[in-house]
Parts: structure tokens; sequence; C-alpha cells
């Protein structure tokens, strides 16, 4: 078994595309999908987080094991789903109104996707209504906004009180990010949760959720 | 300012490749044009508009606005003397603009900025000898953010006669200030024929041209007022191509469109070219002030100034260290002195640190002074007669010193180049001052600057009309 897990862990440091091959013969060999996840995937992430933490992998190198990780998760997500006590955590990302940047919220999606979670992408310039909606469902744990400039960071705390405002503030945590974020401010306007890059946007939502299953 | 002949780094095939590939882009995958007057434009000129996202512009459209560009602009201080003519051969220093931190002058802390820091700015820098122009630097955060950059450019205005180069959101906030100038000069006319500000406008994302910038840049024309159009925003590997030469050539593409569209309303449009592709720091994703490639790609950029006849705005005396140190004075002279012999002629973000998050006053002093050397080393020798000193080395003869002649006494003020601020004495001398490190040192001229420097005042009829255009300035709705 650790021949296949350690396969595993090894195509998602490499970033190779061969892992879906390698996931199903591991649940072809009776392997179970909670194992493949932890110690094999997962396994493999935290090298990449110590790798690049040493400087030794980069953003393009950690991007690509993440996009990997989310190939193999496809796999596996409707082995989870079908479970009663193992789901995976659902997540909603956005760019608030009046900013149009993505770059940064595209890989928060793709490093919280590689973390195992499940996450929505809603896209840019999105009104409060948008936000409001998606965590009136109920489906998700976390909510993600992101906002590059000075300008646009105060619609940020717009999508807070209108949270607050229709009654449905308390179903998730609300993560904030962009260049013009800080903790402080981010304490102000009342979130959850900061961090003020994408990398560390994954320890910080995992630390405050616990796990990648709910 | 510096009057240099440039050191070239691209070939002729390379400038022709570039420009050859920047049409191609053009032709086939076209720019977005998220602007309604910039569709309006291509439209009358015969252009598929029916797709926004991606409109071709055909070759013949884009070698005509490339033909006859303005190739010198002419800006003017406050008084109407001339202050600058950008063109590749000059080169002038600015401020950067637009940093929500300031090293605080009394206690050294790091602390957001505020209206005042900004009134101190633009007096301090008033004051300084190669500081040609003035970029609001410091950002008032105490101000209401619908306010910001008007009060930002009103500092300027009051507290110095030099150009500036207001910030501004769009084509209403560029004529909130084109308003504000006008007060300054007495009256539009007056401002087109000399005017006294440049609007920054470009494309942040590339190939995109935004109803923000585009407005910007259509109502400086209209009015006469010179403005960059330069496609912004290339990190090298991020929102550019990893490679410098596919950058240069999406960049230039972008570049292009904007004077296309600009040039077909307004031929006489007083357009500057420019722009930087740093890397993108793969480690910390950010916009690196001191990487090679920032210098690099300007290089290459002044070369297609020269190519265009085109004046360009340039980025130097920047840094991304966090203080005054020893990677800040490496990065801002390295900066400063390729890129003041590259073609650019507008160049700011002078004493930014920490990539334009903080500026202080002392970093910029610090810049001020390392102009004054690159002036010097970019002067081209003197051979004149007086300076070959034929009849001195004949008298001084073998193993004399120079030292009590004459021509020593009255040549060495004019050619040796003196530090106001870099100390160049023995170990027990700066014992003696103080044995203090420069930014001490900086600190305490600074002061010194502030407390002597006189303004040419506006008179308080016009401060009043400049602050009843100030409060007019509200958010509304659509400014989220």
């Amino acid at each position: 078994m650790s021949d296949i897990l350690s396969s595993l862990s090894g195509a998602i440091i490499r970033g190779d595309s061969g892992v879906q091959k390698l996931v199903k013969d591991a649940l072809d060999d009776g392997i179970s999908a909670k194992i493949i996840l932890e110690k094999g995937l997962l396994a493999g992430m935290q090298v990449v987080g110590k790798r690049f933490k040493d400087d030794e992998m980069f953003i393009p190198e950690v991007l690509q094991s993440a996009e990997i990780m989310s190939e193999a998760m496809k796999i596996l997500e409707p082995i989870f789903s079908a479970s009663k006590d193992q789901k995976q955590i659902k997540m909603a990302v956005g760019t608030v109104y009046g900013d149009i940047h993505d770059i940064g919220k595209n890989m928060v999606i793709t490093l919280l996707r590689g973390a195992g979670y499940i996450v929505s992408d809603l896209g840019i310039n999105l009104p409060a209504e948008v936000f409001v909606d998606e965590v009136a469902k109920g489906d998700i744990k976390v909510l993600g906004l992101s906002a590059l400039l000075t300008t646009t960071a105060p619609y940020l705390k717009t999508v807070i009180e209108a949270l607050e405002k229709t009654g449905v503030r308390s179903k998730v945590k609300v993560i904030v990010g962009g260049a013009a974020v800080t903790q402080s401010f981010a304490e102000d306007i009342g979130a959850d949760l900061y961090a003020p890059d994408a990398i560390s946007a994954v320890e910080v939502v995992t630390n405050a959720l616990g796990t990648y299953r709910s | 300012m510096i009057n240099t002949k440039k050191y070239s780094i691209l070939t002729e095939d390379q400038i022709d490749e570039i420009h050859a590939r920047s049409v191609e882009i053009l032709e086939t995958t076209g720019v977005w044009v998220r602007s309604d007057q910039g569709v309006e434009i291509l439209t009358e000129a015969g252009c598929d508009t029916s797709n926004p996202k991606s409109i071709k512009i055909p070759a013949k459209l884009i070698e005509r606005a490339i033909q006859n560009i303005p190739e010198t602009i002419d800006v003017y201080d406050r008084n109407g003397n001339p202050a600058m003519q950008l063109c590749p051969e000059n080169s002038y220093f600015g401020t950067g603009a637009d940093c929500p931190n300031i090293y605080d002058l009394e206690t050294g802390q790091r602390r957001a900025s505020l209206k005042d820091d900004m009134t101190l700015l633009a007096r301090f820098a008033d004051a300084l000898p190669h500081m040609d122009f003035i970029m609001p630097t410091f950002v008032a955060n105490d101000v209401p953010p619908e306010k910001r950059h008007a009060v930002q450019y009103e500092a300027v205005l009051v507290n110095s006669v030099k150009p500036c180069m207001p910030g501004c959101r769009d084509q209403h906030e560029a004529k909130v200030m084109i308003d504000m100038a006008a007060v300054a000069v007495g009256g539009y006319q007056r401002l087109r024929e000399r005017p006294i500000l440049i609007i920054p406008a470009g494309t942040l994302e590339p190939l995109v041209h935004t109803e923000e910038d585009l407005g910007k840049a259509l109502t400086c024309a209209e009015y006469g007022v010179p403005f960059t159009y330069i496609p912004s925003g290339s990190l090298l590997g991020s929102t550019a191509p990893v490679t410098l030469a596919g950058a240069l050539i999406q960049k230039n593409a972008s570049a292009l469109a904007g004077w296309t569209m600009v040039r077909l309303k307004y031929p006489d449009a007083k357009i500057l070219y420019g722009s930087v592709a740093p890397a993108f720091d793969m480690k910390y994703g950010t916009f690196t002030y001191g990487s090679p490639e920032f210098n690099v790609s300007q290089m290459a950029m002044g070369d297609l100034c020269y190519h265009y006849k085109i004046p360009g705005f340039g980025f130097a005396g920047a840094t991304d260290s966090k203080t005054l140190d020893a990677q800040a004075g490496l990065e801002c002279a390295l900066s400063l002195l390729l890129v003041a012999n590259s073609g650019m002629s507008l160049i700011h973000d002078c004493g930014y640190l920490d990539a334009g998050m903080t500026s202080s006053f002392e970093s910029i002093l610090l810049t001020d002074e390392i102009i004054s050397m690159i002036e010097k080393i970019l002067k081209p020798i003197d051979f004149a007669e007086e300076a070959l000193a034929l009849d001195v080395i004949k008298e001084v003869g073998a193993g004399g010193s120079f030292l009590r002649h004459k021509h020593t006494l009255a040549n060495f003020r004019k050619h040796l180049w003196t530090p106001r601020y870099l100390f160049r004495g023995r170990y027990v001398d700066w014992e003696k001052k103080g044995g203090q490190e420069i930014c001490s040192r900086l600190n305490a001229e600074v002061k010194k600057i502030l407390a002597n420097h006189v303004v040419s005042e506006l008179p308080g009829g016009m401060i009043n009309e400049i602050r009843t255009i100030i409060e007019r300035c509200s958010g509304g709705a659509d400014h989220v």
C-alpha cells in the first residue's frame, strides 16, 4: 500500500497529470478514498507547502500541483458525497463589485481545491446580492471576498453588512483578501478571517475549520 | 534635466519584429474595448465592433496612428515658465504617487499617511533641484475617498509651482483636475497653450481598454492636456508572458490600439508612451521595483520611444526594500542610471520604498542626490581648449602638483561633482560629526529644507475657487 501512496504523493509534488490513473489503481486495490486523500494526495501537498516555504518551489509549480490535486479529487468527490459521515467542505469565492481583478482570487480557489475543499468561483464585479444568495443556499461554510484596489475595498464591508441585514451572516466564516486589505481593515469591517496572500489563505481557512471534512 | 545620447539594447530587427507582431495581434486577436466612446470611434473608422471583447484593428489604421505623433511635449510651471520639454533625448524626474504609508519625520515609525503629509511633500519637492515634476506621493487617508485625489492635487497646486501628474480614477476626476489647473493658470485656453499637468492613463490589464482610462485620455486630448497612455500592469509570468520579448509585443500592441483610438478623434493629442515590465516575484507574488527585468524592460521601451518618436513615461528611484538601507540605495541608483539613459523622458516614482506602499522624505532626498550624480556621469566629457589643460601640464612639469595651480582654482567647482548628502571624509571626521548613517543625516537635511524653503504663493481667490471645485466632488452610487 505504501508504494501506491508514495506514488500518489510523488505525482502531486511533480504536478504529474498521470495522477488520475494512480487514484483509480489505488481504489481498485481496495484502498479507501479517505486514506488516498489523506496519506497520498494531501501528504504530497504538505511536501509542496514545505518546499515553497524553503524557497525550493515557486508559485507556478505550487499552482500546478494544486491543479493536479483538483484532477485527483474529481475521482474521489462522488465517493465522498455518497458517504454519510464524510463530506467535503464547500466554499465560494468572488471579487466584489467595481473590481475586475481575479488573478489572486483564482490562485486562492486553486489552492483551496488543492487542499481538498469544493470551491465555487462566483466570478468578478459582484454586487452584494450574489454573495447573499450563495450563502442563503446553506451549502457553503466559508465565503471568500476579494478586492485589489483601495477604491473597491470598502465594498467588502457592504457585502458583510448585507449578510447581516438578511440574517445569514452566521452561516459562514467570511475571509477577505487582496492587495488593499490589511488585518486591521478586515477586523474593522467584521470579517472573520484575513490572509495576506493566496498561500497563507489555505492555512488560515484550514486552521479555522479544523479539517477538510465537515 | 539630463540630456543624453542613448544606449540601445534592441536591434533594428528586434524593433521591427515587435512592431510587426503587435500589428499581428491587433489584426487577429484584437482588443477588448470596454468603452462606449472607444467602440464608437472604431466603428466610425470601419472596424467590426460587433464583439467588443475582440475588436480587430487593421494595419492601415495603426500605420496612420503612428505618423506624425507629437515628438516633443512642452510642459510649464504654474507661473507660465517652461518647465519640461519632453522628448526621448531629455530625462526629467519626479516623485511617485499614492503611497498609503510614510516614515514619520519625527519618530521614524511607519504609519498611515495623512493630508498634512501630502501638503508638506509638495513644499519639499518644490525645493528640490532635481525633482522636475511632482506626483502626489502621500495618500490623504483622512480625507473621504471621493475627494482624495482632488485634495492631493490641491496640495501640489497650492504648495508648489512645479508641474504635476495628479492621479484620477476616470474622466470625471480628470475633468476635476483640469478644472483646478485652469483656475491656477487663468483659463482653459491658457492651460491648452501652457499645460501644467500631465494625467496618467493607460491599460491596466493587457489589451483591455476601459471607459475610465480611455475616457481620461479623450478628455485630456479634448482640453489639450498631455497624458500618458501606457500599457501598465505587465508582470512577467502573471499578467504578461514570462519572456520579455513576448511582454514587449503585448505591451506595444496595447499601446498602439490606444493611440489609434485617441488619435482618430484627436490627431493633435499629446500622448506619452512608456511603461515597465518587472518580474512577478514567484515567491511572494509581488510587483518588483528592484528586479533587473524592471530596468531592462524600460531600456527596451526607451528604444521603442526613439523608434516611434514619442516621449516615454518611466519608473526609477524606487525599491522593494522596506527601509532606506543598502538594498534601497542599490535599487534606486541602478534604476535611475539605467532609465535616465534609456530614452524615457518623464521618470517617476523617486523615493518609493516597499514597492510603492511606503515613501519618506529621506528617500526622496536621496534620489535627488543620486540624480545629481547621474547628471554628472552622463554629461559628455569636456574637450574644449581649457579642459585639455596643455599649458597647465607643461607648467607643472613632471612630478608636480596641480592643487595650487590657478587652473584648478578656476575650474574645480565646475568640473568636480560635490555631494550634498553623501559622506566622503575620513573615519575620524565622520565620528566627529556624530558618526551617523545616511538616513539620520538625511532626516536633518529634510528638516532644514522644509524650514527654509519659500513657495511662490497662489492668490487667495484662486485657492477658494479650487476649494469650491473640490467640494463638488461626491462619490455617487456608481463610485463604489
